[in-house]
């Protein structure tokens, strides 16, 4: 993959499903990760190529420092490596593999920041939420990701909220209830009924 | 607190569940075939939210990585899951027969100064001594609530219990062990205040257990913890209980 590729955001889609091959041939996702299993470095710097702008979009926009953005990338790029094997195409695809990892990581470090940080948390977390408007407002003007945010304002207010303050904006459904002066349950069950409204407008089978 | 654990899979899928919910609702995940299906589903779609966010990544990113991985030793690939085989753990119901009078008292006693928290659940299923299929199938229960038993302090003590299945999870964190020639003794207290044995709770160096009760929950309306001698039959408590757990919420 070479550089101008990646400074073309407008075609990305095609970008990370498919690398390119002499000869017009492409090979899939679940092909180039199982090389990767096999201890192909060649195929997992192709893989890179492919995830590593989600990776770490991703991480940074719930982490948002971008130094420690970049290190949390990094360490969910290299678990990908180190634990390839674990990848079980029966399971969902690599796209979702990488990304609830990338997620799930960014997550944590923004979970052990909290714990240390204490007395600020508060203040912290409305830093991220005023934060995560603007990354929502960049979403929407993407084109290419037309899909999701269809998806997203197909939701009710308070799903789409829910689903947003908790996947961008890291917080927990606790906090979530908080900020959005909502019952527990019915945050819970609005990021739940949230997501599957999604999952139905966009197909998506897993 | 009861909650339904089903309705925790959204919030899952987008990592909002604080961590000690986290490692219990993965326990349920791992016997809920239902809940497993709905959550790869709902990664999947999160996925896609974070799919929308790709940006060009930091110029460095690429040589740091493929520079680390040189370094890094992949894992062998994973064998099939095995399970910790059943070890039976005694029925309540073997304790019935030679249960004595009822202990009114203990009802009335509210939670003392137990220092117990509940977490890290899903670490410890490998330590348990109770069975591990019975804690996941409890979990997985339709009918399955989580009751978060408030200690009066920071601490909590945490009850996970199927009706349908007339069965119950103990589980405690922060514990100090029994002393030395003690046991703690689990005990299903009715309504009119008797009290059933159901087993003993084995803390661990980290101060966790985890018990499965099994018993006529239907009639049980608080879980009690008692101190006593290990060397004497158990009948009924010959101590006031360290703490109650109430069920009705």
């Amino acid at each position: 993959m070479n550089l101008d590729d990646r400074e073309m955001p407008m075609e990305p889609d095609r970008r990370r499903r498919l690398t390119p091959l002499p000869g017009g041939k492409t090979v899939p996702d679940e092909d180039l990760m199982a090389a990767v299993a096999r201890g192909d470095q060649a195929a997992f710097a192709d893989l890179f190529d492919r995830f590593a702008g989600s990776v770490y979009g991703v991480v940074k926009r719930v982490v948002r420092d971008p130094s420690q953005s970049e290190e949390v990338a990094q360490e969910v790029l290299v678990e990908v490596w180190r634990t390839a094997t674990r990848f079980d195409p029966d399971r969902g695809t690599v796209q979702t593999w990488i990304l609830t990892m990338a997620h799930r990581r960014a997550i944590d470090r923004v979970r052990s920041e909290q714990a240390s940080r204490d007395r600020t948390e508060r203040i912290a977390i409305r830093d991220r939420s005023r934060a995560f408007d603007e990354v929502a407002e960049e979403v929407e003007l993407r084109f290419e990701h037309q899909q999701v945010r269809e998806a997203l304002s197909a939701l009710t207010d308070l799903q789409r909220e829910a689903v947003e303050l908790a996947y961008y904006g890291g917080h927990t459904y606790r906090e979530v209830a908080d900020l959005l002066d909502t019952p527990l349950g019915t945050v819970k069950t609005r990021m739940r009924d949230g997501l599957i409204r999604m999952r139905d407008a966009m197909g998506v089978a897993r | 607190m009861s909650a339904d654990i089903h309705t925790l899979a959204g919030a899952y899928a987008v990592d909002a569940l604080p961590d000690d919910e986290r490692e219990m609702f993965e326990v349920h995940l791992d016997a809920c075939d239902a809940c497993r299906q709905e959550v790869a589903e709902l990664q999947a779609t999160a996925a896609r939210l974070g799919s929308a966010s790709a940006v060009t990544p930091p110029p460095g990113l690429r040589d740091a990585v493929l520079g680390r991985i040189d370094d890094v030793r992949q894992e062998a690939p994973p064998r099939p899951a095995s399970r910790q085989e059943v070890t039976s753990i005694s029925p309540a119901r073997r304790w019935l027969s030679s249960v004595a009078a009822p202990a009114a008292a203990i009802v009335a006693i509210a939670v003392l100064g137990l220092s117990a928290v509940v977490a890290n659940l899903g670490n410890r299923i490998d330590q348990l001594e109770t069975s591990t299929t019975q804690l996941t199938d409890v979990m997985a229960a339709a009918d399955a609530q989580v009751i978060d038993v408030d200690t009066g302090g920071p601490e909590t003590v945490r009850v996970v219990m199927s009706t349908a299945r007339n069965e119950a999870v103990f589980l405690v964190d922060g514990m100090e062990a029994a002393p030395d020639g003690h046991a703690f003794v689990l005990w299903l207290i009715d309504d009119q205040g008797a009290a059933e044995p159901a087993g003993t709770l084995s803390v661990d160096e980290r101060g966790r257990a985890t018990r499965v009760l099994a018993g006529e929950l239907s009639t049980t309306v608080a879980i009690g913890v008692t101190v006593e001698p290990d060397d004497q039959p158990i009948r009924q408590p010959t101590t006031d209980p360290i703490m109650v757990a109430e069920l009705t919420t």
